[in-house]
């Protein structure tokens, strides 16, 4: 059963300036889902449309953000919401208890000048009935120690600790109302391998404890081999591929996941990797056919004139490649 | 050592910062007595890794002149460069070491010209006077580093993509024909394969034209594929420098060992066992007198707590650990309670003497 749906999303940048209309396509008709109990990876370069992705499936959709056309459902209790159509007090009930969110650099999302406990209290202010200081207090430390994590940080200023722990702190946060998905934009692209570690080893976690959805948003393929259940590929803007952790490792079909997995370097090998050539495609300008076309060592004249559709190829494995299946992209309205 | 057959010595170079809060002083050592040497005449890409926090960046801004070290010198070709004091001198060093920087979309103004900066360069350095001299010397740079100018002129920042950017910014360190290029954390704003084009670049530069490549980064996995030699900091001590097919195939100090191990490879056959177990203030380990790894070292002891490890030649490299020895022939028992001593939170004056 799914949590979230994206059904056929496009969601563009708009802006005009001086009569100039400028359109960047930065999430083009994407379709997908978060299943439950499990942990989604989106992958990609940076400006391939991953965290407005994440931003429209989190509703947080802001000018010059606009959604053009599709819809984002999420499955709240067996009911069905749409968060496109929704109004800020609907969004507001399922924020944080049905999805939540750790953002980018969200190690600097703490006030610096509020103790951690005056942040826990400021969170969950609105959300929970009231309860007084010691019993939040109380609660804050359970949750942090169900975590790991030493409760003696609710007396600190951000400052005092490491960056590995306000991070860990954020999470904490994010999953004090246990919700059902937690979304999580490059939750440790600024850190240290070994804190990174700890902040993994803190995600899969929770995931296995509570047995909620994590979706995680990067583009460290190597986090995505230690975390991952599924894999979702984005290029410009669009689904290039989707399938299991293991499957895209094992046997990528896309040609770019192909370079993505191939020129990662290893310790103990020294071979000379390379990565795709070029540069990916302007995504304000129009743009048809095949994504990748010109940075594609096996591109053939078909890749100009359409895009390929997303077709499944095997048991949870989708592609949208010519070599693959000569299936073409529907425009939907 | 004859001071003529190396390009860069570093030698016991210290920087102390003194934080002041009321009437506590507290004494950080970001970079603790560093010793290093890169030979003249045998370019080599030479990598140096740590944590944030580990003292690689001010170890680099010294290396440029930048900063002025507490302690220690840094000869670079036979002298002394924290003694310069002469703008001539001072400028004829900086035509020999140029940098590259972190966020190449910081780096570059961004309402000027990308090109802007590479004439700055040519006519500050006095490379000529000539225009036509200058595009000649630019274009020249531009493409060794796989631009062309004809693709740079006229753009703004904005208009390159990120690795393009960067390009040009090794590009402009090129312009002045440097021996060596400082390379602080250049790779970390980019996603996997924007960092290897980078990273292939520089290889580039040391096998075609022979520039010597400091590489700063956090990145274990690039380092070993670029370079020749490395050196792993942890709060400002190296713990362990030598080659790079020994130092991270093989690890000997406990921390590199972490570090190599906690780099997730891209395998999800291969995932780790085991918790890790994280600092939990970075005061804390800086104020520790004796090995700064302690806190978290799984063959600790009290010894480690009490004094400073010495550096222990071993095996083609030096490591800096009490029990080098034992942990190389597999004979050091971790300790007796299967970790580490508990590390209480405590903030960073904990360590400090009143002053």
């Amino acid at each position: 059963m799914s949590l979230v749906r994206a059904e056929s999303l496009k969601a563009y940048y708009i802006t005009k300036a001086y009569g100039v209309e400028r359109v960047v396509k930065a999430v083009d008709n994407v379709t997908l889902e978060v299943r439950e109990n499990e942990i989604l990876g989106i992958a990609g370069e940076s400006g391939c449309g991953k965290s407005t992705l994440m931003k429209t499936l989190l509703g947080i959709v802001q000018p010059p953000l606009t959604v053009v056309g599709g819809r984002v459902v999420y499955t709240v209790d067996g009911k069905d919401v749409d968060v496109t159509a929704a109004s800020p007090q609907e969004l507001e009930g399922v924020r944080w208890r049905h999805v939540s969110y750790v953002p980018q650099g969200s190690m600097n999302v703490l006030n610096p000048v509020r103790r951690i406990k005056h942040t826990f209290r400021d969170f969950v202010a609105h959300r929970v009935q009231r309860m007084s200081q010691a019993e939040l207090v109380k609660w804050a430390a359970e949750h942090l120690k169900s975590l790991g994590l030493p409760p003696e940080v609710l007396n600190a200023y951000p400052h005092q600790l490491s960056g590995g722990m306000k991070q860990r702190v954020t999470i904490a946060l994010a999953t004090l109302l246990k919700p059902k998905v937690i979304f999580a934009d490059e939750p440790t692209t600024a850190l240290d391998v070994i804190v990174q570690r700890g902040v993994i080893q803190l995600l899969s976690r929770i995931q296995r404890e509570e047995k909620n959805s994590l979706v995680l948003v990067t583009h460290d393929m190597g986090v995505h081999a230690h975390l991952t259940h599924r894999i979702v590929i984005m290029y410009a803007g669009k689904v290039i591929e989707e399938g299991s952790t293991a499957k895209i490792f094992s046997a990528p079909q896309h040609p770019y996941t192909q370079y993505l997995i191939g020129s990662l370097p290893v310790i103990g090998d020294k071979e000379y990797r390379v990565s795709a050539p070029g540069n990916p495609p302007r995504l304000d300008r129009p743009l048809t056919g095949c994504r990748f076309v010109d940075r594609c060592p096996k591109a053939m004249p078909q890749c100009r004139q359409a895009a390929p559709a997303l077709v499944e190829t095997g048991k949870d494995h989708k592609v949208a490649c010519f070599l693959v299946s000569p299936e073409e992209e529907k425009e939907s309205a | 050592m004859p001071e003529q057959a190396s390009l860069l010595s570093v030698k016991e170079l210290s920087r102390v910062f003194i934080l002041r809060s009321g009437l506590t002083r507290t004494r950080i050592a970001a970079v603790n007595r560093v010793s290093f040497e890169l030979a003249a005449g045998r370019p080599e890409i030479f990598s140096i890794v740590g944590e944030s926090g580990s003292g690689k960046s001010t170890l680099a801004r010294m290396l440029l002149g930048l900063l002025e070290p507490s302690e220690g010198k840094i000869i670079y070709k036979g002298r002394d460069v924290t003694a310069i004091r002469r703008r001539r001198d001072r400028l004829a060093f900086m035509k020999e070491v140029q940098p590259v920087f972190q966020n190449p979309f910081d780096t570059f103004n961004p309402l000027k010209k990308v090109e802007t900066y590479l004439y700055e360069t040519v006519y500050n350095f006095g490379m000529t006077d000539n225009v036509r001299e200058a595009d000649r010397i630019i274009d020249d740079a531009l493409r060794a580093a796989g631009l062309s100018l004809v693709e740079v002129k006229g753009r703004y920042p904005n208009e390159l993509s990120g690795g393009q950017l960067q390009r040009a910014a090794v590009a402009r360190a090129l312009i002045t024909q440097p021996s060596l290029i400082i390379a602080d954390e250049p790779v970390s704003m980019m996603d996997a394969s924007l960092r290897m084009s980078v990273v292939n670049l520089f290889k580039e530069l040391k096998e075609r034209l022979g520039v010597t490549v400091i590489y700063i980064t956090h990145d274990l996995a690039t380092a070993y594929y670029v370079s020749d030699r490395i050196v792993v900091m942890l709060r400002g001590n190296v713990v362990e420098q030598g080659p790079v097919e020994k130092v991270l195939a093989a690890p000997l100090h406990p921390y590199t060992r972490l570090l190599k191990e906690s780099v997730p490879k891209p395998d999800p056959k291969d995932k780790w066992e085991g918790e890790v177990k994280l600092a939990t203030s970075e005061g804390v380990e800086y104020a520790r007198a004796g090995c700064k790894f302690a806190g978290r070292c799984p063959y600790v002891q009290d010894a480690c707590i009490r004094e400073a490890p010495p550096d222990v030649e071993f095996d083609g490299r030096i490591v800096k650990c009490h029990r080098v020895e034992e942990i190389a022939s597999g004979t050091a028992q971790p300790a007796q309670n299967g970790s580490a001593p508990p590390e209480a939170l405590r903030s960073p004056k904990a360590g400090s003497q009143a002053g």
